[in-house]
């Protein structure tokens, strides 16, 4: 290998492992879910339109009905006008005809427009169904991250608690309670000591209480003894 | 305008399509699913009862069917549907009483429905949000069980508008889409 290929590599590993350095996989994460909401409201709008023309064409398609079915109620009253003598018949089934007509080419525009009105709602309901299981996998996502956040919390704490206890962390809290210990260890030691150096130094009445009390040393019997016979007590 | 105002404008105005397409929010031109059927908004519209007590109205509309959502934020949201019923259908007695005492009966039998006085109110009415509110008269009636709602408004001298209605949740209505 020649001295730039060497050199050419070790830039590349470097340049690699500054990269993934850089790469911070929740950040990540949450600009990969920005970009799903992205194209989430992208299929929201689109789905928007398709209704609001499903809405539309289905208005249409009743008004045109009911004018249709206005246009026979003209009809029929102009026959019944006719049938009245309030009418001239010819006139007033000249009128009647073009009303059907009218009626027939409402009724037809009708059909079609409810035909069409069908087709956006069938193509809506598809269009609806993809943008719930787009919202359902950024739901997930999204819950998943929040999930993975706390996990990474939670092990970052845990991973700093373990290297305190394996004293990993010497000028740590670990180190802190070790000098703490060692102290209170010496404050133990001096409290027994003085502790027993308060037992030696018994009083008098101390020892004349013990003595009274029972047990008494053959040296005091002794200047007991003197002390009866000084006082001529047998 | 500064870069920085550009984009936390550009922010503000992105909407979150999971937390930002909520009832409350509804806007005009948006659509919304109820009763397996796709509603437009078609207004929106505000009572302001005074210190700080506000009904918002959203005006939905389905074919030729026309109702009205509304939201009243007390401890906790509340919200209802309505329908809008010609007065003249009600007692004709209601009417001459409001004119003459000023206050219609506590009581009201509609399509056998006895309904019972809940409140009163008057405030300021602000049709699709606008400065210049309308002055407004409400006297709100519901059955005993409280499933059913009857509202009386009054907008002038004698001009009287009525509603008839039931308590929804919110989880009735679906599939909130921007217009």
């Amino acid at each position: 290998m020649s001295i730039f290929q060497r050199i050419f590599k070790v830039t590349q590993s470097e340049t690699h492992a500054l990269i993934d350095k850089l790469e911070d996989p929740i950040r990540m994460t949450e600009q990969g879910i920005r970009d799903l909401k992205k194209d989430l409201q992208q299929a929201m709008t689109s789905l928007a339109e398709v209704k609001s023309m499903a809405i539309r064409t289905r208005r249409d398609a009743d008004n045109k009905k009911k004018l249709a079915a206005d246009y026979e109620r003209k009809a029929m009253m102009l026959l019944q006008k006719m049938q009245n003598g309030e009418f001239d018949p010819a006139d007033a089934e000249r009128l009647a005809s073009q009303a059907l007509n009218q009626k027939e080419q409402l009724a037809a525009e009708a059909a079609q427009l409810a035909q069409e009105a069908e087709r956006h709602e069938q193509m809506a309901n598809q269009l609806q169904a993809n943008v719930n299981k787009i919202k359902s996998t950024v739901t997930t996502y999204e819950n998943d991250l929040l999930t993975l956040k706390a996990r990474s919390r939670t092990a970052a704490a845990t991973k700093k608690i373990n290297q305190q206890i394996a004293r990993v962390d010497s000028s740590g809290t670990i180190a802190m309670l070790e000098k703490m210990r060692s102290r209170v260890e010496e404050d133990e030691s001096l409290a027994t000591a003085y502790g027993e150096m308060a037992t030696a130094d018994k009083s008098v009445d101390d020892e004349i209480n013990a003595a009274l009390s029972g047990g008494s040393t053959p040296s005091t019997s002794q200047s007991l003894l003197e002390l009866k016979q000084k006082m001529g007590i047998t | 305008m500064k870069i920085r105002d550009f984009f936390k404008k550009n922010k503000k105005d992105e909407l979150d399509p999971l937390s930002d397409l909520s009832l409350a929010r509804l806007k005009k031109g948006y659509l919304v699913d109820y009763d397996l059927k796709t509603w437009e908004v078609s207004a929106y519209n505000y009572y302001d009862w005074s210190e700080g007590d506000i009904s918002h109205e959203w005006q939905l509309r389905s074919g030729d069917e026309v109702v009205y959502l509304e939201m009243e934020s007390d401890d906790e949201e509340e919200w209802s549907l309505n329908r809008k019923i010609a007065f003249g259908r009600l007692d004709s007695q209601i009417k001459k009483r409001i004119i003459e005492t000023g206050d219609p009966p506590e009581k009201i039998v509609f399509e056998g429905v006895t309904y019972y006085m809940e409140e009163t109110a008057g405030g300021r009415f602000y049709k699709d949000g606008k400065d210049h509110g309308k002055e407004v008269l409400q006297w709100s009636y519901q059955d005993d069980e409280g499933r059913s709602y009857l509202s009386i408004e009054q907008w002038g001298e004698e001009e009287f508008e009525a509603t008839t209605g039931e308590p929804v949740e919110e989880y009735q209505f679906t599939n909130i889409l921007p217009g």
